[in-house]
């Protein structure tokens, strides 16, 4: 195994990782605010199709991505009209909409090029270019896995401090936290608890648009019907493991990766695909129980030395 | 009070026909506006499509049995306040365990018709009810999302079937993926040949009876009720909680494993699923439109297969995809599912009642 095959695994894990990465993110940013963002799924597909339409019909790169990311903070607008003001259960309605986007991106490709597959020879859309780094592209083995990256997967990696900043050193990612662990006692001090939720989910919904348009935009230029492939699941259940920490969840996500990678990369030794197919989530799977075990039992494990100090100091008071 | 509560019941059902009909108005106009297709000849397909032929009727007749027995298990799971889809991967997987048994082993030689579809049953339902144990006690235990689980399982489901399918019982003659055919024994018979009304509406209609029955009149399904309108009440009466939500979920995979089997023995006459089949996500909206109650079940499920087939035969006249018929259901959820929706008029007409009986009783009063 040459030095150069490792390299290009682990770039390649890298890449596959980005996606996973950003939908980790906003789970991370909802789960902080108490709420499972199940509908990360809707929020890529549409952002992809309209990134690529809209970047097709303008010629614009920057245009595609805002009109993509705005489509996505439609649709979440929608879901938290539909959840906090009518009142449907947010999960039902997350799956709901994810059925439903998943039949109108393919809507609205049948509409604009006739196609129900892909929008390949429709649209000349554009891609988001790769990123030589200066420096660090000359270092021999780092430079050829971390250097020449799509644009999205820097932006990824910008985010991940974005995000942690957000949370942890500003007034509103205070707020969210706050509704997150107790919506009563929040809503007592005066804050509103829907709004808070509101400007969580938007928020979610534009780091996952970024996720869905690097599919469509940069891992590929062209949109494929149901491009996410449950991959806005898998990023949910880096953030569940992960405990919603920004940046434990996106380590987790590149963990996610890797195992994509390995599934591709065996290929050369396994030549069962169905089975390869099905390997990432089973690896995901795995991985989701044994890790949700280990933080049962280290919760468990905290709590009786908590109770034994507990006891030692009410002794020791007597 | 008994007046409140029919006023709550008739507007209960306002709002799903209210919303049936939002969401399919929405459609027709979206399609008539978007695709060239004349306004009559989507009437004609869309609307009246289903009813034409009697291979149409069947048609809709084959995606309505899985749909029965799916939604009453989803009913369970759905009733305890539990999101598990695994109703999807179920309807894929439990399949293919059966095909392995039916075309592996010698079980199947020469026993009468009845015997096999049993034990195809009793299989497909073992799995699905074993399946769906995985998200379940991951969440009670691990506390891990029985949604993320159970959705990202589907996909491992898919891939393991087609996989079960390509090792163990793929018939190399044919140019897809597909198994052998199946035998007389194993499989349900066409009630009306040349349609798709088979068999296994029997089993629809047992499993929605039984259903009706531990929903309502006993004591494991008003268990599941009150779990699931209120967990802490239930804990606080003294329900073991973690178990009732456990055989709910359970409850629910058997259904799922029934309508898998009545799907793939019913509607092919082979092994033949490459994709996920929609089902287990449908079963959910078959429950929200029956609004949880298995009672009202074969309605829900009779319209959602209705639409579906329309959309078909719509598909075959003009082209337009099949999938736009996703985009009704997130409508036709908003307006159904949603607590706010009609409120304001039905707390009206409570009050106005409440304030009318008062001054009845009064003028009762002054009379006596």
């Amino acid at each position: 195994m040459s030095i150069e095959y490792i390299e290009t695994f682990f770039f390649s894990a890298l890449r596959i990782a980005t996606p996973i990465m950003y939908v980790a993110l906003c789970a991370t940013i909802s789960l902080q605010g108490g709420l499972t963002n199940m509908a990360a799924e809707s929020m890529m597909l549409i952002s992809a199709v309209t990134g690529v339409i809209f970047s097709a019909l303008t010629q614009n790169l920057l245009l595609g991505i805002l009109a993509g990311a705005l489509s996505s903070v439609l649709i979440t607008l929608f879901l938290c009209f539909a959840a906090f003001i009518m009142k449907v259960d947010l999960y039902l309605m997350s799956i709901a909409l994810n059925t439903a986007m998943s039949g109108a991106t393919i809507y609205i490709m049948w509409v604009m090029t006739g196609n129900k597959a892909n929008t390949a020879g429709y649209f000349a859309s554009l891609q988001m270019p790769e990123v030589n780094i200066p420096i660090i592209q000359h270092i021999p083995f780092i430079g050829n896995i971390i250097s020449g990256q799509n644009g999205f997967t820097y932006i990824a990696i910008i985010m991940i401090f974005v995000v942690w900043f957000l949370i942890f050193r500003t007034k509103l990612g205070l707020r969210i936290r706050a509704v997150g662990q107790n919506p009563q006692a929040a809503e007592s001090v005066g804050i509103n608890p829907y709004k808070i939720y509101t400007i969580a989910f938007v928020m979610a919904s534009l780091i996952a648009s970024l996720g869905g348009m690097f599919l469509s935009m940069g891992y590929q230029n062209m949109f494929i019907r149901d491009m996410t492939g449950g991959k806005g699941f898998i990023g949910m259940a880096a953030a569940t493991i992960a405990n919603a920490s920004p940046i434990g969840a996106a380590l987790l996500a590149i963990v996610f990766g890797l195992a994509d990678a390995i599934t591709n990369y065996s290929k050369l030794y396994i030549t069962d695909s169905q089975f390869l197919s099905a390997m990432p989530y089973i690896i995901t799977t795995s991985l989701l129980f044994i890790l949700s075990y280990v933080r049962v039992k280290k919760n468990e494990s905290d709590m009786r030395k908590r109770k034994l100090a507990a006891l030692k100091a009410s002794e020791t008071q007597e | 009070m008994k007046k409140v509560q029919r006023v709550e019941a008739i507007f209960e059902l306002l709002r799903v026909v209210l919303g049936l009909l939002v969401a399919y108005c929405i459609t027709l106009v979206l399609i008539v506006i978007t695709s060239d297709v004349s306004a009559g000849e989507v009437i004609q397909n869309f609307v009246l499509g289903p009813f034409t032929t009697p291979r149409r009727f069947g048609q809709l007749m084959g995606k309505f049995i899985p749909y029965v027995l799916g939604g009453c298990g989803m009913c369970f799971i759905y009733g305890c306040g539990r999101f598990n889809l695994i109703g999807e991967g179920i309807v894929n997987f439990a399949p293919a365990v059966a095909c392995i048994v039916l075309f592996n082993t010698p079980i199947f030689d020469g026993i009468p018709w009845i015997l096999g579809v049993a034990i195809l049953l009793i299989i497909c339902c073992a799995v699905g009810g074993a399946l769906a144990m995985v998200p379940a006690i991951g969440r009670e235990k691990l506390k891990v999302s029985e949604m993320v689980t159970s959705i990202i399982m589907n996909y491992m489901l898919l891939y393991l079937s087609l996989w079960l399918l390509k090792m163990f019982f793929t018939d190399r003659g044919q140019a897809f993926l597909c198994s052998p055919m199946y035998p007389d024994n194993g499989k349900f018979f066409q009630l009306i040949s040349g349609t798709n009304l088979h068999a296994g509406i029997f089993i629809s209609i047992i499993g929605w009876v039984i259903a009706c029955l531990m929903y309502d009149r006993m004591r494991i399904g008003t268990k599941i009720r009150i779990c699931g309108s209120n967990g802490m009440f239930a804990k606080y009466s003294g329900l073991n909680t973690t178990k009732v939500i456990l055989i709910a979920q359970l409850i629910g995979g058997l259904y799922a494993g029934a309508a898998a089997c009545v799907d793939a023995f019913g509607m092919y006459t082979r092994y033949q699923y490459s994709t996920l089949t929609n089902i287990g996500m449908d079963a959910l909206i078959v429950a929200v439109i029956a609004r949880k109650k298995p009672i009202y079940i074969p309605l829900a499920a009779f319209v959602l297969a209705y639409v579906r087939t329309s959309a078909v035969v719509l598909n075959l006249s003009s082209n337009i995809p099949i999938e736009f018929v996703n985009m009704m259901q997130a409508v036709l959820i908003l307006f159904i599912a949603a607590q706010n929706f009609l409120k304001k008029s039905k707390d009206k007409v409570i009050y106005k009642m409440s304030m009318e009986n008062e001054k009845q009783e009064k003028k009762g009063e002054v009379v006596a």
